[in-house]
């Protein structure tokens, strides 16, 4: 009775930890099954949406729930959960060890620093502004604005904390710092630099998934995922929209 | 011809760079992102060919989609990582964000006809990459279960 509720602890631990990393819902479901299978043949039957991580095992009545409050996107996390998973099913790490080195990860900051952030952002945005059609003498104000924008998301995202005003005030700072450009003269199409240095916060990504969920039959996280891409997307356009009325 | 070639290269680099870009802000693993990068690179090389070629859109972005599955899937089984490290970065370059600015952005200045035109294309565009990467999952599915038996 004890094991099995120790194996439900570290299978929703680990779904846990991929959800609130931007794992699909059928990796989550999987990786989860999977543990259990692993552990004395144990069937899992697992439900996960955007909030929520739901596990049982066949063979006991209980059900272990996590909340989930926080969602961003960290890649190498759920590599790591991968990677650990894959040595239990191979034998090569104990329940207990497992459980542990799920704790310990899920507790690890991200190992990037803000600067190299915004640079990356700097190149998507100067990058896909060419790609896109732009001109390679927008090349380095573009780049400038995408940092401009990514930073104040960043910033945001670290002192305000608010869901979706995040983006819009991000957004208004972006298009004002684009406008700037182009009037000062160091840059010529308004339109393809803000085409470009959106890129970095626009959810292009989050409306795929929610694609891809749908289909994989993960409808309530399908219809979840498509909502709140919506509104960040909505949120883009209004603080670009603000910004322009504030310039003109 | 030249000219033709440079432009090539010049799509070929900036679509290297964009995928390890947004893999860094992803927070990919600094080991894997050449891999993120080439994932990228080859979706984005066969979408601009496409186009090159006069062939829609809609169409092209899959092309370049079930690309991009295929390499990642390929990169997976041969670094043991999951597929989503390589395929998240590689699709930024081809995935509907501007087109979702572009309509939300008619909509609130009030161009509704733009506004339909933008979210249909959206819905299009992220129909079609989700297609390529759900075919190939499709078929590995298919190969694994004939394996077992």
């Amino acid at each position: 009775m004890e094991r099995t509720e120790f194996l439900l602890e570290t299978c929703v631990l680990a779904g846990k930890i991929m959800l609130e990393n931007g794992a699909e819902m059928s990796r989550v479901e999987d990786t989860m099954n999977r543990i259990a299978a692993s552990y004395g043949e144990e069937v899992g039957t697992s439900f996960v949406t955007q909030t929520v991580v739901l596990m049982g095992l066949q063979s006991t009545k209980d059900v272990q729930m996590q909340r989930i409050e926080e969602r961003t996107t960290n890649l190498g996390k759920i590599a790591k959960v991968n990677t650990y998973s894959r040595a239990f099913a191979e034998n090569k790490l104990s329940l207990q060890d497992l459980n542990t080195c799920l704790v310990i990860l899920d507790q690890a900051k991200s190992y990037r620093s803000r600067v190299s952030k915004i640079i990356s952002a700097a190149i998507v945005s100067g990058c896909l502004m060419v790609m896109l059609g732009g001109t390679w003498p927008d090349f380095l104000a573009t780049c400038l604005v995408g940092a401009g924008g990514y930073g104040a998301y960043d910033w945001c995202e670290q002192r305000l904390n608010l869901k979706f005003i995040n983006e819009l005030v991000a957004s208004i700072i972006l298009g004002v710092l684009a406008f700037l450009c182009v009037d000062i003269g160091i840059a010529h199409s308004l339109d393809h630099m803000i085409i470009g240095s959106i890129m970095p916060l626009v959810p292009g990504v989050a409306i795929t998934n929610a694609v891809r969920d749908l289909q994989a039959g993960h409808m309530l996280a399908g219809i979840s995922r498509a909502v709140e891409a919506l509104i960040v997307a909505l949120m883009i356009g209004a603080g670009i929209a603000i910004a322009f009325s504030f310039m003109h | 011809m030249l000219g033709w070639g440079l432009k090539l290269v010049e799509q070929l680099v900036l679509s290297f760079l964009t995928s390890v870009g947004f893999g860094m802000i992803q927070l990919v693993p600094k080991k894997e992102l050449v891999y993120s990068g080439l994932s990228g690179m080859g979706g984005w090389f066969i979408y601009w060919i496409a186009l090159e070629c006069q062939i829609n859109v809609t169409l092209a972005t899959f092309l370049g989609s079930l690309t991009i599955a295929g390499l990642s899937y390929w990169f997976a089984v041969i670094r043991k990582k999951p597929s989503t490290m390589y395929n998240i970065p590689g699709i930024v370059a081809l995935v509907p964000g501007a087109v979702s600015y572009q309509m939300t952005y008619s909509l609130i200045i009030g161009r509704y006809n733009q506004a339909t035109y933008y979210s249909i294309r959206m819905l299009s565009l992220a129909g079609a990459i989700a297609g390529g990467l759900i075919i190939w999952d499709l078929g590995l599915r298919l190969v694994k279960e004939r394996k077992q038996k």
